[in-house]
């Protein structure tokens, strides 16, 4: 996503701060393929993540005037309002650490999925750009990082499931972000 | 920034303080710049773990629910881009068991076309409206020949910055041998300005910046013409896409 598309969307999530339901349907026509698609590698569940990609767009729809584009872009901060919301089903529903293991076993970014299917051109491009930024992660970095993201579990949890030390894990963690962050500030995702 | 700040943005950022610790850190945002560019920073760098994921379709009835969650939200406009298509294409389908043919089916492909066109107007039109663009000139260019009829392409031009961006959906391929070039219209110029040749979008969405070869004193119009590979000084090859 480059930095037209990010002022793009920062245009569309002002107007609908202002309540403008064709800018938030515009918004959802170009996020809710990428956050369905998180959602659903998250809880595996189709059922429960149409429920998480709901709430977390009545959340946008609600939470839109407090969205400050000078500290994050849009597409981050839709990103983790969907994460945390699907973060809150997992603990909710309480399911055991195999279906954990199942949501965010490493080396899935193929799965079968026909993805031009799938009408998501603005992101299209970014994704596979993303993917080479992914890939120049060490597999251990991008292993916790994913425990993380996908499972949102913690350091500890981490830890625990890959039988590492917390410090190690930490750094693993630590330095994979503070990596993709060189991409992220390499004007290829600018803040919008 | 030492080690132990960074491993607490981190945390922030994974969701893994406790509230009061959260809070505390907030705080901290605010009075620390360099924390906070960092936490932006490695913020947006883990959002960008949501691409690994492959893209899915929600279920078209999602929107519906959602707009039924919220009151405020006008049902028409929220579904119109999701809803609508669906049954537009369901009358569209029972057209054609009654009446077969190919007028149908042409007529069918023109609705959603001006369709898409209309939308696409009011998009730009309410853009325009926006302080943002409001020095921005913004051209919808329409297809000059039947085999680019699907084609479209949009050209966003800052006469301020003698620069502009072009985005294009659905151009076919080049013929073997020649390329896309695009071409700023200005009146007082006494041929069309170069403004580069532009890649063949492979993936159906193309988005290219471009700076014309000299000054232009007022972009009439733009055009896209099919040229020799390299590119020519001056129009030699068929326009197939225009706009004013």
């Amino acid at each position: 996503m480059d930095e037209s598309e990010n002022q793009f969307n920062a245009e569309l999530m002002r107007r609908v701060a202002r309540g403008d339901d064709r800018a938030f349907s515009a918004l959802y026509e170009r996020l809710a393929p990428a956050l369905y698609g998180m959602a659903l590698r998250m809880v595996h569940d189709a059922a429960e993540a149409e429920d998480v990609l709901q709430e977390g767009f009545t959340y946008i729809w609600r939470k839109a005037p407090s969205f400050d584009p000078c500290r994050s872009s849009v597409f981050a901060w839709a990103v983790l309002i969907v994460r945390h919301k699907a973060i809150d089903k997992l603990r909710i529903r309480q399911r055991d650490e195999r279906l954990r293991e199942s949501a965010t076993g490493a080396a899935d970014l193929e799965t079968g999925i026909d993805e031009q299917s799938v009408q998501e051109p603005i992101l299209r491009e970014r994704r596979a750009e993303v993917r080479c930024a992914l890939e120049q992660l060490a597999p251990e970095q991008r292993q916790a990082l994913e425990l993380a993201f996908f499972g949102g579990l913690t350091h500890e949890q981490i830890a625990e499931r890959l039988e590492t030390p917390l410090g190690t894990v930490k750094a693993r963690i630590r330095r994979g972000l503070v990596k993709l962050r060189s991409f992220v500030t390499g004007g290829l995702h600018g803040r919008s | 920034m030492d080690e132990a700040k960074e491993e607490l943005a981190v945390k922030y950022v994974l969701g893994e303080l406790a509230w009061l610790k959260e809070q505390r850190f907030r705080a901290a945002l605010t009075q620390d710049r360099e924390l906070r560019e960092f936490t932006c920073e490695i913020e947006e760098a883990f959002a960008l773990f949501a691409l690994a994921a492959p893209p899915a379709a929600p279920p078209s009835d999602l929107p519906a629910r959602i707009v039924r969650e919220n009151p405020k939200i006008e049902g028409k406009n929220f579904i119109r881009g999701t809803l609508v298509p669906w049954a537009l294409a369901a009358c569209l389908a029972l057209m054609c068991a009654v009446l077969a043919g190919s007028r149908i089916r042409t007529e069918r492909k023109l609705t959603r076309l001006r369709d898409k066109e209309v939308r696409l107007e009011e998009a730009l039109a309410d853009l325009r409206r926006q302080d943002l663009l409001s020095q921005l000139k913004i051209t919808t260019l329409q297809a000059q020949i039947d085999a680019y009829a699907r084609a479209r392409a949009v050209v966003i031009w800052d006469e301020a910055k003698n620069a502009g961006l072009i985005e294009m959906h659905d151009l076919p391929a080049p013929p073997p041998g020649k390329n896309y070039q695009l071409w700023v219209i200005d009146p007082k110029s006494p041929q069309p300005i170069s403004a580069g040749l532009v890649p063949y979008p492979a993936s159906g969405l193309g988005r290219v910046n471009f700076t014309p070869a000299k000054a232009v004193g007022t972009a009439g119009a733009f055009a896209v013409s099919v040229e020799k590979a390299g590119g020519s000084q001056t129009p030699q090859g068929q326009i197939v896409l225009l706009g004013k």
